[in-house]
């Protein structure tokens, strides 16, 4: 109880305490003192009376005068407060007494001494009577002392009420200076009470007294003016931490959301929003069409001119598209060079082929970046929402499958979806995973060689391997699986496969002492730009010990229109090499006439399509006869392509062509065969 | 009661009143002053009673052992007596007694008044005091002494 007392209390209750106490030994003091003054008066009192009573009762005690004795013995019965008078002479015998009516008195003189003796509610005295020194008689006074008890009780009574009152008056001066003087500790308590619920250290306590509430006041003060100066700084701090962390907020929710490059709105970002469209469009049964777009050769811009290009040229792109669209469409730069488009409430046919129209015009104006002019074009698939039947990643799964057909026919075209693409794309994607498995197998890819021979001699002058695939039992052309390949990323390893089993081949032809001539392998323009291009191949030549010469690489005329320093590079190590290099399927691309002159080639093939078509055209006739002409001027070598009759041949003999290859002479035959014939 | 003091000394045949008169007598001297006599001893004289004078004497011995104030002197031996005690209701043949403060029992005491007499009263020994007896003598006489006793 005590110890959960206020401190005021406490400190009141300790003051009391010893206040209280003090009064009370005070007061038994008085008390005591007041019944002793009272006592030692009622004593003195009966001390004169009983002097006054003696001497004037000694004359008649000398003279054993006991009436007179008793005479003045009566005048004292009107003393109120003696009870009896009585006077003895030396030898004990009362010669008078007075006693009052009521009183009665056995006291034996023998046990009394002189002066007071205290009995029960009585007191004596006993006081000799002396004449001339001597002692003649006695005499004894009785008195009652219910006075004396009387006045005790009354004096305890006021004692009791004076300590009473005593008690309340302190108690309540106490308690009220107590209260001023515990004011300021109060308001104390009342300021550390209001900071450390509401913490406002702005908050002072009055510091003007001078004694030690005035040191504390200032103690408390300084440390609040501290603590407040602390608070601002970090209030300070805080808003700057503040300010900091809503940057990075915002940083991190752009870096989330948007393309750190083109500052597009990047994959996460884009199908939240095309969620939110397709959920619109829904409701709303509005319209929704999304446009994917795949940079043309891009991945060759970037590996040959570098990836600093490369991101100028996304940016450039990114510009353009967002130029081209309305603010209420939204591009996003899906990934890598691809960008896809979304159009709220277009559904239109022949709105989205004139927007794909004016952004594959629009990326196929020539960008100049650096010192590099550069070409590119993309490929754009084309799906539009279906209500209540596509979410917005299916939409876009279609837009990407048929901007893979897109890419199909050529760059630079665009394609709208349609169901069939779907299961193409399955078909698609199951012949990329028998690939891989291919690759992995033994025996699965093998090599067939077609003969190219001299066009006035008619001997073999050089054998182009050409890859076949069984996929168990089945065989599928390399027209099919070639092009799914290459945009798998698996060309390389092929590419790989049939360089070093025509390599084989040829070591084990040499081995059969069998005189060889040139074997052709096509080479794609992937593996061509890849840096250890050269050393690969001359680490087979090596690894099989077959002779450079023996070796020839053909590379399509697109290879070049892309071409970049790497490209060129490898093929000046490979010619460095002793590989010859030569050019298939030439006319059928946009090859610059000028540029060829530069490279370091050998041959150019005389695509099929020409040949075929040879007598059948002037213009078509006129292209191939240009072409042979060119070789002629840059001193190159040239091969018809597909010769199928003896016309066709002899049309290329006039314009002057140095070799064929076709089925006129041979068709590809097996390595059997073609050891048959070279024997 | 003084008189029981000088028991062993006083004779036997004193009687017990006479005792009594003797201790009384010597008392009054202590409440008497003379105006015109105050440095000399009080000469106390008995005339013609030489028992009481033996025991009278003995009890102022007694009493006054320092420095004697009274002086016991038979009647006849002293040449003036401030106080004397008379037994008997002689005459006074010597004239210088007649200007003593006279102590008697005698009631037909002629030749001079007494300033004291002793009377019975109750079977116990009282006495009279004559004021106007004490005036003419020149002396005075205690209030407390003239409390007890019986004024003429």
């Amino acid at each position: 109880m005590f110890r959960r007392s206020s401190f005021f209390t406490k400190q009141l209750f300790a003051v009391l305490i010893v206040n209280f106490f003090s009064l009370c030994l005070v007061a038994g003091l008085l008390y005591n003192n007041f019944v002793a003054d009272y006592k030692s008066n009622l004593v003195d009192v009966l001390d004169n009376q009983s002097t006054l009573l003696a001497s004037a009762t000694s004359t008649s005690v000398l003279f054993s005068d006991a009436e007179t004795t008793q005479e003045l013995l009566d005048a004292a019965s009107k003393l109120p407060a003696i009870k009896s008078a009585k006077v003895y002479d030396d030898a004990y015998s009362v010669i008078a007494s007075y006693t009052m009516d009521d009183f009665q008195d056995d006291i034996s003189l023998t046990t009394l001494k002189e002066g007071a003796t205290f009995g029960e509610q009585l007191i004596y005295y006993l006081k000799p009577i002396e004449f001339n020194d001597e002692v003649i008689g006695y005499l004894v006074l009785t008195a009652s002392i219910t006075s004396l008890e009387e006045k005790q009780q009354h004096a305890m009574y006021v004692v009791l009420a004076v300590l009473l009152i005593s008690m309340l008056l302190t108690y309540i001066f106490h308690w009220r200076l107590q209260s001023f003087l515990s004011k300021p500790i109060q308001q104390l308590i009342s300021l550390v009470k209001l900071v450390g619920s509401k913490r406002e250290y702005s908050k002072r306590i009055p510091d003007e007294r001078s004694d030690e509430l005035g040191e504390l006041f200032k103690g408390v003060n300084h440390i609040l003016a501290t603590v407040e100066s602390h608070q601002t700084q970090l209030q300070a701090q805080n808003t700057e931490l503040e300010k900091v962390v809503e940057l990075r907020t915002k940083q991190l929710y752009q870096r989330a959301n948007y393309d750190a490059l083109t500052q597009l709105p990047n994959r996460h970002l884009f199908v939240e929003k095309l969620d939110d469209a397709v959920t619109k469009a829904n409701k709303q049964s509005s319209a929704l069409s999304i446009l994917f777009l795949d940079l043309d050769r891009f991945k060759l811009i970037n590996d040959t001119l570098g990836h600093d290009i490369g991101d100028e040229v996304l940016v450039i792109v990114a510009k353009k598209l967002t130029a081209i669209i309305s603010e209420e469409d939204c591009v996003c730069r899906w990934g890598g060079d691809e960008f896809v488009i979304m159009l709220e409430g277009v559904a239109e046919h022949d709105e989205l082929v004139a927007l794909s129209s004016e952004i594959i015009d629009s990326l196929s104006q020539p960008m100049a970046i650096g010192s590099n002019q550069l070409h590119i074009s993309t490929s754009i698939g084309i799906a539009l929402h279906k209500r209540h039947v596509e979410t917005g990643i299916e939409i876009l799964k279609h837009a990407d499958t048929s901007m893979y057909h897109a890419k199909e026919r050529g760059p630079g075209h665009y394609s709208f979806f349609n169901i069939e693409m779907l299961e193409e794309s399955l078909v698609r994607l199951s012949l990329e995973s028998r690939i891989r498995q291919a690759i992995k197998l033994e025996g699965a890819f093998s090599l067939v060689y077609q003969p190219q021979v001299c066009i006035h001699s008619e001997k073999i002058i050089g054998l182009e391997s050409l890859i076949r695939w069984n996929d168990e039992g089945t065989n599928i052309a390399p027209s099919r699986f070639i092009p799914v390949a290459e945009e798998a990323g698996l060309i390389n390893p092929i590419t790989t496969w049939v360089l070093s089993s025509v390599c084989r081949q040829i070591r084990s032809w040499i081995d059969e002492g069998i005189n060889l001539v040139p074997i052709a392998i096509n080479l794609p323009a992937s593996f061509l730009i890849q840096l250890d291009c050269a050393e690969q191949i001359e680490e087979v030549l090596s690894k099989y010990q077959v002779p450079p010469h023996l070796l020839e690489v053909e590379l399509t005329e697109n290879t070049f229109i892309s071409s970049t320093d790497f490209a060129l590079t490898s093929l000046k190590k490979l010619k460095k090499i002793g590989l010859k290099i030569s050019i298939d399927d030439f006319g059928t691309g946009y090859s610059c006439l000028s540029y060829i002159g530069t490279l370091p080639i050998d041959k150019l093939k005389i695509d099929g399509s020409f040949v075929t078509q040879l007598g059948q055209s002037g213009s078509n006739d006129g292209i191939v006869n240009t072409i042979i002409m060119l070789a002629k001027s840059l001193e190159l070598t040239t091969l018809g392509e597909c010769v199928e009759t003896e016309e066709q041949q002899r049309a290329l003999i006039e314009m002057g062509c140095d070799s064929v290859q076709g089925y006129l002479h041979y068709k590809p035959l097996k390595s059997s065969e073609i050891a048959n014939l070279l024997r | 009661m003084l008189y029981c003091l000088l028991c062993s000394h006083a004779t036997a045949e004193l009687p017990k009143i006479d005792k009594l008169k003797a201790a009384y007598m010597y008392n009054f001297t202590k409440f008497i002053t003379w105006e015109r006599n105050e440095s000399v001893p009080t000469v106390f004289c008995i005339h013609k009673n030489d028992e009481l004078l033996s025991f009278f004497d003995a009890l102022v011995k007694t009493r006054e052992k320092e420095k004697a104030s009274v002086v016991v002197s038979d009647s006849k031996d002293a040449s003036a007596c401030h106080m004397t005690y008379l037994s008997t209701s002689d005459d006074l043949t010597v004239a210088h007694l007649r200007n003593s403060v006279l102590i008697t029992e005698s009631d037909t005491l002629t030749d001079a008044a007494p300033v004291f007499r002793f009377y019975t009263e109750n079977q116990k020994l009282r006495f009279e005091i004559d004021i106007a007896r004490a005036d003419e003598l020149d002396i005075k006489i205690s209030a407390k002494l003239l409390q007890v006793a019986r004024i003429k």
